[in-house]
Order: structure tokens, then sequence, then C-alpha cells
């Protein structure tokens, strides 16, 4: 046993031994040159952005194949075929030459050797020019990528008013780089896979090897291995497989833009998974009260971020409850409102058609549907939404008696609460409706039961072995320091916080 | 990475206490109130020790059996037989967890919701608590420690208001009431604890001390409970002897600032309470009856006894005289006498008999 293993490391560092084993649609090469372009192109269906360039080293034919666009071509020219087309071996060979690129060319920093089309195409596809050389039954890749990207920009999904201004951008590569810089601890992990579908999208985990649970690792690392989907085309593809299984409200994993959110999260032994062809990262495991935490919390004063947190949680339950609350006082406790407001709605709910849930319906579907309808169009026709919105809610049906006034307030307040906490605006709103629902039929007795039922589900959920109502319930006072309040950098700096030790953990 | 469906002591103490509360935040069926608030602060500690002393035999049971549960002592002991007191404590959760829903029902239609047909107000608290119940101990324990959180606060607050009404001269001097009835009453607020059969049946679920737990719980619910007694009377006075609701009439009349109708704040609480323990229940139900259900059937234990304590809280709706007649029967002393003291005697008795026989 040992002695196959002994002679097989033997004939690798000879440069002698082939691997055997041959991936799905795999083609070995054959040594010549001319017979494995012929597969390749086959393989590849003709398509028109394979290139290949043959030039002579030496004597010795050596092609060069790259996809168009993905490689930079002056770089090529400075680091591959000047120093090839300068080459003068003493003895040429197709061995002596493939000898002189392993050992004495410095083509490029990153820098492998394939033996097959099935490990070839996926560094031809990131960029990578592929050399081979004719009589070797392998090719060099060498990493010179040079294809256009958008550049890195100030995030606009999470802006904030002091700190970074860099957010993610597209190729995994820079966003790697991104991390690093902010990171600089041999303790940071950059791990790099691949979906194992046909897209083959690199995907990278990051966390600290210091502070993340190995066990945690290894269940998002088997998630990941086991995710079916053939394109992944963005990091929201992954998430469902990384989430629980159970029905939940609130997702247990988290998306960030930004670079600095995500080492401060991977800080207390979270696992970051960036996917390549997106800027947006995933978080795992995500607690429901990180939702409430944002980058400016932490660059204020304490203070002021304790009274921005309770802010957001009041927004949250406001953006969920208020319309509900409106309904259900307003059909079945109308004794509850001051004796003022009783009578100015009851005065404009004496013109209007329908009963208040039906009304509460209709304004909050309208205001979802100009919603969606300015997020989807080009920008200035965007505006124009957001005019004809403003005049059909605010003026015109309450004009057209469709609802009455202190129901624009309700719909006004509750949609600029659900802003506040961006992240939660997909549960928000169903959650919302449902309440409108459920007031609308039950009243305050609706209202209540189905805040229990959400207390549930939220309760009832461990994400990954910790429970994602921590540290509320179960309760701990020391991860309290940075939930209901933002204690001081004095504090919070002294001792560092692993989720794997949160109250209830089972990691 | 499995899920435990194991609890801390802190929750098993918010658990309860959760559970128990509800209780005295609703309608007095027994007349307990007619004694005078003096009376009741002074037996709601007594009763509590009594309620300790109820418990000492299945300490020292369940000392000897560490890591069981009341019921894994009754299969050691009795075999096959054990089989019964399971599904004894299954039938006795049932019925706590239908008399929950049908006072639940009751006291809302006849108090808040009268337009509301019963049905639905049963269905969706059944409903709800079965999904609750199904999801573990663990999650219904998270659930009632965020309640027990806001229980206090809102007591306080509610205490705080009410602090202009309130006035000692409603307190009864003790002399007026007859010592049999003091002890009586003292005897049946211990016996009326079904928590102490809830806590039974849970200790092996308890990570820590349970009879520190029981001593935590207990200090919580003597403070809750007298200040409850002590504002009911106080601020009620007389009026409140005469209320199938008292504590509800207390909210009513409670103000603070621009804050009026409490009486909103407290039916929140309540019904949070209400599914807590309509889920704790209907979880022990559920457990307790997989011990004598076959595997296959054992899955559906708790949407089972969901069902069936919905449809007998359909049958108590249809006239209140029934709710209260059950709910007599459950806080008359004689099931938590049985189970909760009875019980574990038997088994000490036949375990002292089974460790002299085996040392024979």
């Amino acid at each position: 046993m040992f002695g196959w293993i002994r002679h097989k490391l033997k004939r690798e560092r000879e440069g002698s031994y082939v691997p055997t084993d041959k991936g799905e649609g795999d083609v070995r090469f054959t040594g010549h040159n001319l017979e494995d372009m012929i597969r390749i192109r086959e393989q590849l269906s003709g398509t028109s952005d394979f290139m290949v360039r043959e030039i002579t080293v030496c004597g010795l034919e050596v092609d060069l194949m790259m996809f168009e666009g993905m490689f930079n071509l002056q770089t090529m020219t400075e680091i591959l075929i000047e120093p090839l087309t300068a080459l003068k071996l003493e003895d040429p060979s197709p061995q002596a030459l493939l000898e002189w690129v392993r050992r004495q060319a410095v083509l490029g920093a990153d820098q492998n050797e394939v033996y097959g089309t099935a490990a070839l195409y996926p560094f031809l596809m990131e960029g990578f020019v592929g050399v081979k050389i004719d009589g070797v039954a392998q090719a060099v890749v060498v990493g010179i990528q040079g294809y256009n990207f958008r550049s890195i920009s100030e995030p606009s999904a999470e802006t904030n008013v002091r700190g970074s201004r860099e957010g993610f951008t597209e190729p995994i590569r820079v966003n790697m780089t991104m991390l690093r810089r902010r990171i600089k601890s041999p303790t940071l992990v950059l791990k790099l896979t691949q979906a194992r579908k046909k897209s083959r999208t690199d995907l990278c985990l990051v966390y600290l090897s210091d502070m993340v649970s190995k066990e945690l690792l290894r269940e998002i690392e088997t998630r990941l291995a086991r995710v079916p989907v053939d394109t992944i085309l963005e990091s929201g593809y992954l998430q469902p497989f990384l989430d629980i299984r159970r029905p939940a409200l609130f997702s247990n994993v988290g998306v960030t833009e930004r670079p600095d959110t995500l080492c401060a999260k991977i800080g207390e032994g979270r696992v970051g998974v960036l996917v390549d062809g997106t800027p947006f990262a995933l978080i795992v495991p995500y607690f429901f009260n990180e939702h409430f935490q944002s980058v400016d919390d932490y660059t204020g004063r304490p203070y002021y971020a304790a009274f921005a947190r309770w802010l957001k949680y009041l927004a949250f339950f406001t953006a969920i409850l208020l319309p509900g609350l409106y309904v259900a006082v307003g059909t079945f406790h109308p004794e509850l409102f001051p004796e003022s407001l009783l009578l100015n709605i009851a005065a404009a709910e004496e013109s209007t058609p329908f009963p208040l849930m039906l009304e509460a319906l209709i304004i909050h579907f309208i205001y979802e549907l100009m919603r969606e309808a300015g997020l989807r169009l080009p920008r200035p026709v965007g505006h124009a939404v957001s005019i004809v919105g403003a005049l059909v809610i605010g003026d015109a049906a309450v004009t057209a008696g469709i609802i009455g006034s202190p129901m624009v307030m309700v719909v006004a307040l509750t949609a600029i609460s659900s802003f506040v906490v961006p992240s939660l605006y997909e549960p928000v709103t169903v959650l919302r409706f449902g309440f409108i629902i459920v007031g609308g039929w039950t009243g305050l007795y609706g209202i209540t039961l189905g805040m229990a039922l959400v207390l549930v589900n939220l309760c009832g959920i461990n994400v990954y072995g910790i429970p994602a109502s921590s540290p509320e319930s179960p309760f701990q006072l020391f991860p309290m320091r940075d939930v209901l309040i933002r204690q001081g950098w004095r504090k919070l700096g002294r001792e560092k916080l692993k989720i794997q030790k949160l109250p209830g953990s089972e990691l | 990475m499995n899920r435990s469906s194991a609890i801390s002591g802190a929750q098993l103490v918010t658990l309860l206490f959760t559970s128990r509360i509800f209780q005295f935040l609703t309608y007095s069926s027994s007349g307990k109130g007619q004694l005078g608030g003096t009376a009741m602060l002074l037996a709601t500690p007594l009763a509590l020790l009594l309620t300790g002393l109820l418990l000492l035999p299945a300490y020292l049971l369940l000392r000897q059996n560490r890591g069981c549960g009341i019921v894994d002592c009754a299969y050691r002991y009795l075999g096959r037989a054990g089989g019964i007191p399971a599904a004894a404590m299954g039938l006795f959760a049932l019925a706590v967890a239908a008399a929950t829903v049908a006072g639940f029902e009751f006291f809302l239609s006849a108090g808040i919701y009268a337009e509301i047909p019963p049905w639905i107000l049963i269905v969706t608290l059944t409903g709800a608590a079965v999904y609750a119940a199904s999801m573990g101990y663990e999650p219904v324990s998270r659930v009632s420690t965020v309640v027990f959180v806001a229980f206090w606060a809102a007591f306080l607050f509610m205490g705080a208001a009410l602090l202009p009404e309130m006035d000692p001269v409603y307190l009864r001097p003790l002399s007026y009431v007859a010592g049999k009835d003091f002890l009586r009453l003292c005897v049946i607020t211990a016996l009326s604890n079904t928590e102490t059969v809830a806590l039974l049946f849970m200790i092996s679920v308890i990570k820590g001390r349970p009879t520190r737990c029981f001593w935590y719980w207990t200090g919580l619910l003597l403070a809750a409970l007298e200040l409850i007694a002590l504002m009911t009377a106080t601020a009620l006075g007389d009026y409140g002897y005469s209320q199938r609701f008292p504590f509800y009439a207390l909210t009513k009349i409670a103000e603070f600032s621009i804050f009026q109708r409490l009486d909103s704040l407290h039916t929140a609480l309540w019904i949070f309470m209400a599914l807590i323990k309509t889920s704790l229940y209907l979880r022990i139900a559920g457990e307790a009856f997989r011990f004598v259900l076959p595997q296959a059937a054992r899955r559906w234990a708790v949407p089972g006894c969901g069902a069936a304590a919905a449809l007998a809280a359909g049958f108590l709706a249809v006239e209140p005289q029934r709710t209260q007649r059950l709910s007599a029967a459950l806080s008359g002393g004689w099931p938590v006498a049985l189970l909760a003291f009875a019980l574990p005697l038997w088994l000490l008795i036949r375990s002292r008999k089974k460790g002299k026989g085996e040392a024979a």
C-alpha cells in the first residue's frame, strides 16, 4: 500500500505521472496539439469566444488558449509571449520547454498544470491563459485575468454616515482582497471552493480560524456541497440551503454588501460566504437582533446608538402592527381612541363606502404596487411613479371617497417605518397584510394571538444549534451589551463575544 | 447538531410561573376572594409551603432515581402498569388544557368579544397552541421568558397606576374569617396548583437543580400573588368580591397620565399566557400519551391532544357551568393530590419494598 503511494509520488516528482481519475466529460490530453485542439473545439461546440493562438518556440509548436475578453492582453504580451518568443533553449524538446516554463520562467503569480479538459475549462473561463506545448500531454495555465468589472463603489443597499465607503463588487477575488486588507491576521481564512454543478461558480468561505466553531464550519461546508442548483447567479440561490429547514418568518442567513460588516461578523465566530458574480455576501448564522444593528451604531456615540436601536425596534413593530391595530381598534374597540380622534375618524369613515379592513387592504396594496413599480422601472420613470403615487394615495383616494384621511396617515407612517429596517422588509410586508386581515376579523385578540405566534416561530428556531432569539431568550446579560443598547468600545473591546457561547447554544 | 429538548432551570421557572399566574388573572370560581384580601394574603405563603410538603414524597422518589421523570419511575416500579399513571397524567393535562381554552373563551366572550363566535376563539387558540406545543418545551419556555418579563413590567406599571386607588381600609381583619375556612383556603390553594403535576412530569427534561427551581418559582409566585391579592383587596374593596373577573376589573380602573384603560394590556398579556399554558399542557399530554400509544401514532400525539382539547372546550363552551364545574374539579384538590402526592408516595413505598426485597 505505502509502496504504491511512494511510487506514485516519485512519478509525480519526475513529472511522468498523469492522474487517471476522469471527471464528467473529461478528455485527457494526448500530447498532440492538433488532436487535442480538435477535441477541445468539439467539446466547446464551436463557441465564438474561444481563441487559440499558435506560436513557435525554439522550433516547437505552442498553442495559447484563452477566452476573448477574459485576459489582459498587455500583461500576456509582457509576461508570456515576449519571454517565450525570445527563448533560446540549448537542447530544444517539448519536455525541456515544459521544464523551463515550470522552473525558470515567471509567467504569472498564479500558475497551474492540468491534464485534461475538465480541469482546463474552469481556469480558462476565469481568465487564465492555457499554454499547450506540442508533445506534452499536459497544459500550463497562467493567471492573467483582465476582464472588465464594476469598480469598487459605495454599497447601494447599506449606506452609512461614517465609516468605509467601500462595498463588495462582483469579482470574488476583489472582494477577498477587501477582507484581507481589513483583517491582516493569519487566522483569517479565505477558503475558495466551487459549486459542484454546471455553473461552477466560485464560492469563498470566510472565517477566523480562532473564533469559528469547527462544527458550524463543517455543517456549512456540507450544506454548500449538497446544493443541487445548476446555475448559481447570486448568493440568494444558496441562501435557502444555508437557512433552516423549518418554516421561519425571518431568515437566519444575513446578507451584506459591506466588507467591514462581514469582518465584524466573522469576528464573533460567524462564517461569511462570498459568491462570484454578486456583491452580496452571506453571513451564517444570523440572529433576529442583528437586523437592528448597523455600521453607524459602532461609529457614533453609544447613547445615540442605543437610541437608534430602540427607534428601529419601534419602527419594526409600527411597520407590522400599526395598520392592523388601527383596523382592530377602529372596528372592535373604538372606545380606546381618545374622544376627539374618534370623532375625526368617524367623520372620515362616514364618507367612505368600505369597512376599515378593506380600506386598509386596498391602500396598502396600492402602495406596494407603486413601490414595486418604482423599484423596477428606470430611475427617471420611477420618479414619475412616485409623483403619481403621492397624488393617488395622498389626495385622489381621499377625495374620491375610497379611503378616509386618517388611513393616509397610517399608510405613510407604516411605509416610512418599514424602511428603517430594510433587511426585514419582506417579512414585515407579509405580516402587515396578515395583521390587517386578522385585526379586521378578530380585533385585538387576533392581533395578540398573531404576535404570540410570531414570537413562537422566532423562539422555536435553532440556527445551527443556537437559538435564533438568543441572547434575549434564553437570556444572558453579557451578550445583551449589544442588543437593546450598545455599550462603549471600552467595554465592547475588552472581551470578545463568540456566537457559540451564546445561551442555549449546542455548538 | 440535533436540538435537545432539555430546558434550563430558569426557563422552567418562567414557564411554570407564567402558566400558574394565568389562573389568577382570570375569574375566580371557587369563591376564594370572598374570604377577604387579608385571608388570601396570609393563605398564599402557607399554601406554597404546603405545596412544598406535598411534593416531599416526589422529591425523595426522584432523588433516588436521578434523571428520571415520574412516569419513568412508574414504569420502573410498576412494570407495564406504569402506563396507567402515564395515561392518567395525559388525561389530567388534557383536561387542564381544555379547561384553559374553555375558560379563555368564556372570559373573552363574556367580557370583551361578545360578537365573535366561540368556535373561532377555540379553534384559533388551540391551533396556535398545537403549533407551539409541536415545537417542544424549549421554544415554549423561550416565549414564556419574554412574557415573564413583559408581565412584570406591565404588572408593576399597573401597580403604580393603581396606587392612588388603593386604600388599606378595605383589608378585612383576619379575625373576621373562621379558622376552619382559612385552613381550607390554604389547602385548596395548594392543591389547586396544577403546575406541581407539570413540574413532576418535566423533571427529566430540566438542566439544573429542580429543587432550586421549585423554590425560585415559589418565591416569584408568592410575590406576584401577594401583590395581586393586595391590589385587588385595597383598590376594589367589596366591589371586587362581587366580580367574576376581579383582576380584569382592577385593570379597568387603572390609569396613569395619558394611559387609560389598561385592560387592553391585561387582555394582551392574558392571551399570551393562555397560549403558553395551553401549549405546555398539550405538550405534557402528548408526551404522556406517547408512553402508551403505539409507535406509529406517537407523532400525532400532540395534534391529537389539540383536537381533543378543542372538542372538549367546544363542549364546555355550550354551557358556562360546565367550564366552571371542570375548573372546580381540577382545582378542587383531588387530581393534584392523587398525581403529585399519592402516586409518588406509592411509588416511593414500592421502591423501598423492592429495595428491601433485593437486599434480602
